[in-house]
This record gives structure tokens, C-alpha cells and sequence, in this order.
């Protein structure tokens, strides 16, 4: 089985991004693996360990400066990594049009199954997922929260607001995982060395007339509000209720 | 040109959150130059209830058809694309929630579309709409420039509020006959939490970190939202520890909730939880650290332990629901 993964890198939470002249002063960020990617190369590592002759690549598009996370995919165990090229690595419909042509030029066909982090924790847009699919014509389920494998197809989980969606999936397909699915390993030196010294194959993905929007006017967004204390909490109440927030919305 | 609000029910009741997006879009349609707006709901739901939860102008199309009660999402995605076809819409609007959220993207696919996530959508001076969103955390904003002739839009929770219009003359209008090809993934079957509030749909909610100390104290948070019918919710700390479950979440990797009333308790207030609750209207911090990051998000503030403020709030907001 081939398990295609795409992982993407942000900036770490930790990171406090500024905005400088419109744009964001990304010099000084310390960029890591995609929280929600971690679970999807978990995921795909996991189906590998039950299925033998599985074979688990992992694509990320943009520029060099992606060979750390593509290392630490490797080092968590995948078999091979791709770095993609030449397309833009803003736009969600331009990432998806890049790795839909990487995927393909890598297979004969299509991959059994290709894993995706929910969203990009920098942007929150969850769109790469289903464009993706979408581009190659492949099913699609996203933020999948509990995967099992029955029969060759999948019974999915998927959390919605106050419950579970539970699905049956056939390959191929492509699916985005939910925080929850799994517990990343944890790499170790040995791993750390060993991806080191594994080639990284570049792909070609420039792609034309593919860009879905365009992001403009970047501003810091001030949250702070002016907080009034109250002493107890009877006070408390009796602020919230002149708002009608407590009796009678 | 024709605004078209793809309008999300379960069980046969139509979200707050939906009703929403509808609103805005009734209200974006009469000052952008009087466009025609469409809606369509899929699933089986009452006439009267559209019409009493959707006010306005427009027709609103229904797809009662088997297999289209609950999401699905091959089957919603293709009928929905025919109601698109339909009404010429240009523009598509949905709520961000777990359906549109996996919908939205298909549906920009599908019509060739700009996709617009999570944003809010307003007008420039010429009446055309504007989109912006956020990023990192929600601490800076952009605006969203769509490429392509049509867009996507799915929209934010609660940010921006307009008052319904008062008019009520929306036609319903049941569209059958549209075939709906064999689908995968197959919904199998929907688990809905029993007797838990939710907290994405609810007005007002309290919330509990890694500051109120164990799992057990989420039995205050539990009795004050009980007094004031609201829902319970949790940081990613508390989540991490395993106090509550990750649907419980809300921030960055968990919901982002709009209530009219937000209670934080024992929660710092990183920018990653600060990103789900940029929606709510009035936000109440209760934390023992004067100088958490919280207080200065916060519209009220009381410093102090859970054990000793929650029951004291919920005994005071039930003498003042007594007095009413």
C-alpha cells in the first residue's frame, strides 16, 4: 500500500508574530512541524506497522528551508521525503494544485491513501485537505478523530458540535486528522542522525492559474479590553445582571 | 448577481449559528445594491420553522430527498452545487462549523470558486464584499481578495451581530428530483452527547483551566452554568490533562464560540485559547493571579480561588433570578 503524507511547517506557539509594513516579520520565527501533521504521520506509520509492503512518502511544498520538518518526518519513520517546488506557499488552492502534481508524478496512479493534518495551525483555513483530494479525485473525510481499518475500508469518527459522525471510507481517499486520533512518537538521536544523512527528492510543483485568493492589508489585531474588578462576587453578579447577562438574555 | 446561504439543521432544527449567516447576508444583500438571496437546507424541516427562523427576503430551497437528513458529504455537495446552478449564485455563504467546514471547500471546488474561511464579511464603499479573517492565533488580521468569478464564504461565529430584519416574506420551496450519485466516505450513523449543552451553540458559557486544580472542580463550573443554562468548556490545559474531553476544547486547536456571556476560570488566557473566544461579547475572568494575561482581555475580573468564588456567583446569580 502507498501512503502518501503532507506536512506543513508554522511558526512554533510559542512565537510572537509581528507584523511589520504590512507583512509578517518572519526573520526571527522558529518554524516546526505542523501540530496537526505530527498526527498524520503517526497515522500513517500505524497503518504501515498492519499492512506490510506499505510505503510511507511525505511531501511538503515550498522552499528549502522545509528540509527540517521533512527530516523530522523521517526521523519519526517515514521511508521517503519530497520536497515540492516552484509554486506559491500562501495560497491554499496553489499548495493543493503543487502537491496534486508531486503526488502524481511520484505514482504510477494514484496512493492508497493520503494523510493530512487537519489545518495549518498558523492559518486555521482547512481547506488543503479537500482541494487536494478534490484536484486528484480522491474521496475525502476531514478532522477524523478515530480511524479503524475493517475489510481493506476505514470506519471513521469525525467530532461535530455536540456529537460523533461515524463513517464508512474507501480508498483511495484522502483523510485529515483531528488532534485526539493518536499520540506522536517521539523521535530519538539515533532517528535524528540516521534522517540526516537520507536524501530529500525535489519535485517540480509550479503550477499556473491555480490561486484561489489573494491575502492583503496585514494588521495586528489588538484583544485587550478594560477589565473592571469586582471585589466579590455577589458585585459580581450584580454587574453581570445590569448587563442582562444573568436573568433574561 | 445572487447571494445563496447554504442553511446547516440537525434533527430537523435549524443552528443559531446558520441563522446567523443569514442574517448577515440578508443584511449585506440590502446595502450592497439589493441583490436576490437564496437559501437551501437539506433534510427533513418543517415549513413553518424556516419561516419563523429565517426572516427576510428570498426563497429558500429545501432538499427533503432520502439520504440527505443528516451530511453527507458527497450528497449534500452535489445537490447543493444544483440549487447553486439554479439561483446563478455568485456568492455562497456558510457557517464555520464541523459541516461547513468540511462543505465550503468542496463546494469552491466544485464551482471553480475563492474560498474564503473563517471570516467576516462586510462591504467596501463601492458595496462590494469584503472578507477578512485571521491569523496566528488571531492576532493579526488580513483581508481576503478572491481570484476566481465566484466565492466561498464560510463565516465566523458571532462577531458581527446586525438585528434581524423585521419582515417576514421568504418563500419556501421544495426542490425535488435531484439524483444523488453513490457516495464515499458513507455516513453511518450520527452519537449525539446526551445531556451535555453545546458549546458552540450556546449563549453563555464557562470555561475551566489548568488553574482550578483537578477534574473533580469542574463540578462548580458544572452547577454555575447549570444556574445560568449554559454549557461547560475547558483550555487546551485542562484538555491536555485529561480532564475533559477534546470536543470540550475551545482555542486554536479546539472551537471557536461566540457567546453573549464567557466565563473564564483558572485560565491564563494565551493567545491560543484568546483565538477561540474573540467572538464573545462579555468575558468575565475568575483567576487566584492578579496578573494573569486573562484580566486584561476581560470586560469584569475577580481575583480569588474557584472554590470560594463559583458557589458564592452561583448562590448570588440565583437570588437575583429569584427576584425577577
Amino acid at each position: 500500500m502507498n501512503i502518501a503524507v503532507c506536512i506543513n511547517q508554522v511558526p512554533d506557539t510559542a512565537s510572537r508574530v509581528e507584523v511589520r509594513d504590512g507583512a509578517i516579520e518572519g526573520g526571527y520565527l522558529n518554524m516546526v512541524l505542523n501540530p496537526y501533521d505530527e498526527y498524520a504521520v503517526e497515522e500513517a506509520l500505524r497503518v504501515r506497522e498492519r499492512q506490510e509492503n506499505t510505503v510511507v512518502t511525505v511531501f511538503s511544498a515550498g522552499e528549502k528551508g522545509r528540509y527540517d520538518v521533512l527530516r523530522k518526518a523521517l526521523a519519526m519513520g517515514a521511508d521517503h521525503a519530497c520536497l515540492v517546488e516552484g509554486g506559491s506557499s500562501n495560497d491554499s488552492r496553489s499548495v493543493a494544485a503543487s502537491l496534486s502534481k508531486a503526488i502524481r508524478s511520484c505514482y504510477e496512479g494514484l496512493p492508497d491513501l493520503v494523510f493530512c493534518g487537519r489545518e495549518s495551525s498558523d492559518c486555521n483555513r482547512a481547506q488543503v485537505p479537500v482541494m487536494l483530494a478534490e484536484m486528484l479525485g480522491m474521496a475525502v473525510l476531514t478532522a477524523v478523530s478515530k480511524l479503524s481499518m475493517e475489510n481493506g475500508a476505514f470506519r471513521a469518527w469525525r467530532e461535530i458540535e455536540g456529537g460523533m459522525e461515524e463513517y464508512l471510507l474507501f480508498k483511495p481517499s484522502v483523510i485529515s486528522v483531528e488532534k485526539g486520533l493518536n499520540v506522536p512518537r517521539k523521535t530519538n538521536i539515533k532517528a535524528v542522525m540516521k534522517a540526516r544523512k537520507q536524501p530529500i527528492v525535489h519535485l517540480d510543483g509550479s503550477v499556473d492559474n491555480q490561486q484561489g485568493v489573494q491575502y492583503l492589508d496585514l494588521s495586528p489585531v489588538s484583544r485587550e479590553r478594560k477589565c473592571r474588578f469586582a471585589q466579590t462576587a455577589e458585585e459580581l453578579a450584580r454587574l453581570l445582571h445590569e448587563e442582562g447577562r444573568v436573568v433574561g438574555q | 448577481m445572487s447571494f445563496l446561504v447554504v442553511i446547516e439543521q440537525r434533527k430537523g432544527v435549524i443552528r443559531n449559528s446558520s441563522v446567523e449567516v443569514w442574517r448577515n447576508v440578508q443584511h449585506l444583500a440590502a446595502i450592497s445594491g439589493q441583490r436576490d438571496v437564496a437559501g437551501v437546507i437539506a433534510g427533513d424541516v418543517d415549513r413553518d420553522h424556516i419561516r419563523q427562523r429565517c426572516f427576510g427576503k428570498g426563497t429558500i430551497y429545501t432538499l427533503r430527498q432520502r439520504g440527505l437528513h443528516d451530511y453527507s458529504p458527497q450528497a449534500y455537495t452535489e445537490s447543493i452545487l444544483h440549487i447553486v446552478d439554479r439561483t446563478g449564485a455568485e456568492s455562497v455563504f456558510l457557517a464555520n462549523t464541523a459541516m461547513g467546514r468540511d462543505l465550503a471547500p468542496r463546494l469552491a471546488m466544485r464551482m471553480d470558486a475563492s474560498l474564503a474561511s473563517d471570516c467576516i464579511v462586510g462591504h467596501d464603499e463601492a458595496g462590494l464584499l469584503k472578507a477578512e479573517t485571521r491569523m496566528y492565533a488571531g492576532t493579526v488580521s488580513v483581508v481576503i481578495q478572491g481570484l476566481r468569478n465566484r466565492t466561498v464564504y464560510s463565516m465566523a461565529p458571532g462577531i458581527y451581530r446586525p438585528e434581524g430584519p423585521a419582515e417576514n416574506a421568504v418563500a419556501v420551496v421544495d426542490e425535488d428530483g435531484i439524483s444523488v450519485s453513490e457516495s464515499n466516505p458513507v455516513l453511518q450513523k450520527i452519537v449525539y452527547h446526551t445531556g451535555r449543552k453545546d458549546i458552540a451553540e450556546s449563549d453563555i458559557v464557562v470555561a475551566g483551566g489548568r488553574g482550578i486544580g483537578g477534574s473533580e472542580n469542574f463540578a462548580l463550573l458544572e452547577s454555575l452554568a447549570a444556574a445560568l443554562d449554559g454549557a461547560v468548556g475547558a483550555s487546551r490545559s485542562a484538555v491536555d490533562e485529561g480532564w475533559r474531553p477534546h470536543s470540550d476544547q475551545i482555542g486554536q486547536t479546539g472551537k471557536s464560540i461566540a457567546p453573549r456571556l464567557y466565563i473564564a476560570c483558572g485560565i491564563s488566557g494565551a493567545p491560543q485559547h484568546l483565538a477561540g473566544i474573540s467572538g464573545a461579547e462579555t468575558v468575565v475572568a475568575v483567576n487566584r493571579d492578579r496578573e494573569a494575561p486573562i484580566f486584561k482581555v476581560a470586560d469584569y475580573g475577580i481575583v480569588g480561588d474557584i472554590a470560594e468564588v463559583l458557589p458564592d456567583l452561583e448562590q448570588a446569580v440565583l437570588d437575583l433570578q429569584r427576584e425577577k
